[in-house]
């Protein structure tokens, strides 16, 4: 059974996608906690 | 085929920046360092932000940068997505996380866990097993560092291995797990951002549609999705990562240092974020066949890839990505075992009545030792990477069901988690060695199950969790 064109890229996209928003996830909690003094 | 696309002077002057940089952060960190809770635990108030990334940095490790891409161009589309499924292990550590801080706020290692709830036999025979797992790892960590090095500069394998060790020894030694905890955020970071533009640029340049048209009529079998190699690969990496995380101390060290109410999102979170990389790392692998590359050794069709499609500067992306990869491992490797050898063996064992004072020297001269015996264990370069990785996965699948039980049932016995940590992983090394690497895990976990069931069904410890908050000294 192989994996269809549509299903592959579907695949690659979100996982691109959802490692897009990593750094910008990580970034703004390090903000947050930055600001609210609770880094450590 | 010599592949050396970075010369052996860009290679060391990208070491010494790093190096300096991880060294001097380190530095810069440990000043803050005045107890023996701050420099092995960060102080045990670390906020979400650097806990999420650093159980993200420590997950991505060599394996996932190089073996990620390796497995796509062996085991195809399951291959990625299998070792993608590793992430369960930090998803289901994550609500464990939340119940190791709230029974042992005062813990220090997974070792004071088994040994107050389990008793002194099924606490050696665990420390046996953590630390044959946590030297493999270390090992096959620096063995790594130096195949990077000689593989993509030509920098001689002793050389590189000895570098990056030292680097690694040096930051920890001087930040404790504040040090490793910062530059595991810096390093996720670095990791991310490269993965990425190579993955996009790989999307954009070769396109989807060209690699599934070629992969399609050329090899079929990379896009199978009944490839049964790639299907039983999936289920021994599934328990293979349940058992690394769920014993390792590592992630408990990690789990008590978090401020309370943090573990289970930081776990939870990481869990998720990491679910994709192995995805946007491998799938690069399938379009070397269309690219016309057909690397010696399959572990470096990701940097032949990356080296294609940018020129050298690919290839020193991949070095950059893969370093940060390796660095963030090994630190918190070297960490979560000293604190295992000062807390379990120096205070459990040897000075039962040593002080905190003491115990802060003996960590950092363990964390020197423990990288001197990785350094001379490397030397030989006595076996592959994936050998040593997969050997072990008969010791840590032991470990999954005494560690879920212990936790949440009171009646599990030490007696019998003795003999399914010893039986389990008998049995995971006879499946080792008879039938193949990809039923170690899997033997390991099903014996260790079966014993603990019958342990459950025969005898009730009713075991007191008050004793694990006031973390009873071993008699």
């Amino acid at each position: 059974m192989i994996i269809s064109l549509e299903t592959l890229e579907a695949l690659v996209l979100a996982a691109m996608a959802v490692t897009c928003l990593s750094p910008v996830i990580l970034i703004i909690l390090l903000i947050k906690d930055w600001l609210k003094e609770e880094l450590w | 085929m010599d592949y050396n696309p970075i010369s052996i002077t860009t290679a060391l002057v990208i070491l010494v920046v790093f190096g300096a940089v991880w060294i001097f952060f380190g530095w810069w960190l440990g000043r803050k360092n005045k107890s023996l809770d701050d420099f092995m635990l960060a102080g045990r108030n670390v906020g979400l932000a650097f806990a999420g990334a650093t159980a993200m940095a420590t997950w991505i490790t060599s394996n996932t940068t190089l073996v990620a891409p390796q497995l796509t161009y062996e085991l195809g589309v399951w291959g990625m997505v299998g070792y993608s499924l590793a992430a369960l292990g930090l998803i289901l550590f994550a609500p464990m996380a939340k119940r190791i801080k709230e029974l042992m706020p005062e813990g220090y290692t997974c070792g004071d866990f088994i040994r107050v709830r389990y008793g002194k036999t099924a606490w050696i025979a665990f420390l046996v097993v953590s630390f044959c797992y946590a030297m493999g790892w270390l090992v096959s960590l620096g063995m790594a560092g130096g195949v990077l090095l000689n593989t993509l500069s030509g920098l001689s394998y002793h050389l590189g291995m000895t570098v990056i060790l030292a680097i690694c020894v040096g930051y920890t030694l001087l930040g404790g797990l504040r040090a490793v905890i910062a530059t595991d955020y810096v390093q996720t970071i670095i990791i991310i951002v490269g993965v990425l533009i190579i993955g996009f640029v790989c999307y954009q340049t070769v396109g989807l549609e060209k690699v599934y048209d070629y992969n399609k009529e050329h090899h079929p079998e990379l896009l199978n999705l009944l490839f049964p190699a790639a299907m039983m690969f999936l289920f021994n990496n599934i328990f293979f990562g349940l058992g690394e995380i769920f014993h390792s101390n590592v992630w408990w060290s990690r789990a008590l240092a978090f401020r309370p109410g943090i573990g289970r999102k930081a776990y939870f979170m990481s869990g998720f974020l990491w679910l994709p990389i192995p995805i946007v790392a491998g799938f690069i692998a399938l379009s070397a066949p269309v690219l016309g590359l057909y690397p010696d050794s399959s572990d470096m069709v990701g940097p032949m890839v990356a080296a294609n499609l940018l020129g050298d500067i690919g290839a020193i992306f991949v070095f950059i990505v893969v370093f940060s990869a390796l660095a963030s491992s090994l630190d918190s490797l070297l960490a979560a075992t000293s604190d295992l050898v000062t807390r379990d063996i120096y205070n459990g064992l040897i000075n039962k009545k040593a002080d905190k004072k003491t115990l802060h020297r003996i960590s950092k001269l363990v964390i020197l030792g423990l990288g001197f015996v990785t350094w001379l264990l490397c030397l030989p370069k006595i076996t592959t990477l994936g050998a040593l990785l997969n050997f072990t996965g008969a010791f840590v699948a032991s470990t999954i069901w005494p560690i879920v039980l212990g936790l949440y049932q009171r009646r599990m016995s030490g007696d019998f988690v003795t003999a399914a940590l010893v039986l389990g992983t008998v049995s995971g090394l006879i499946g080792y060695h008879t039938i193949g690497f990809y039923v170690a895990a899997l033997f390991s976990c099903i014996v260790s199950f079966v014993i603990c069931m019958i342990g459950l069904l025969v005898k009730n410890d009713n075991f007191d969790w008050q004793r694990l908050k006031s973390m009873e000294k071993t008699q």
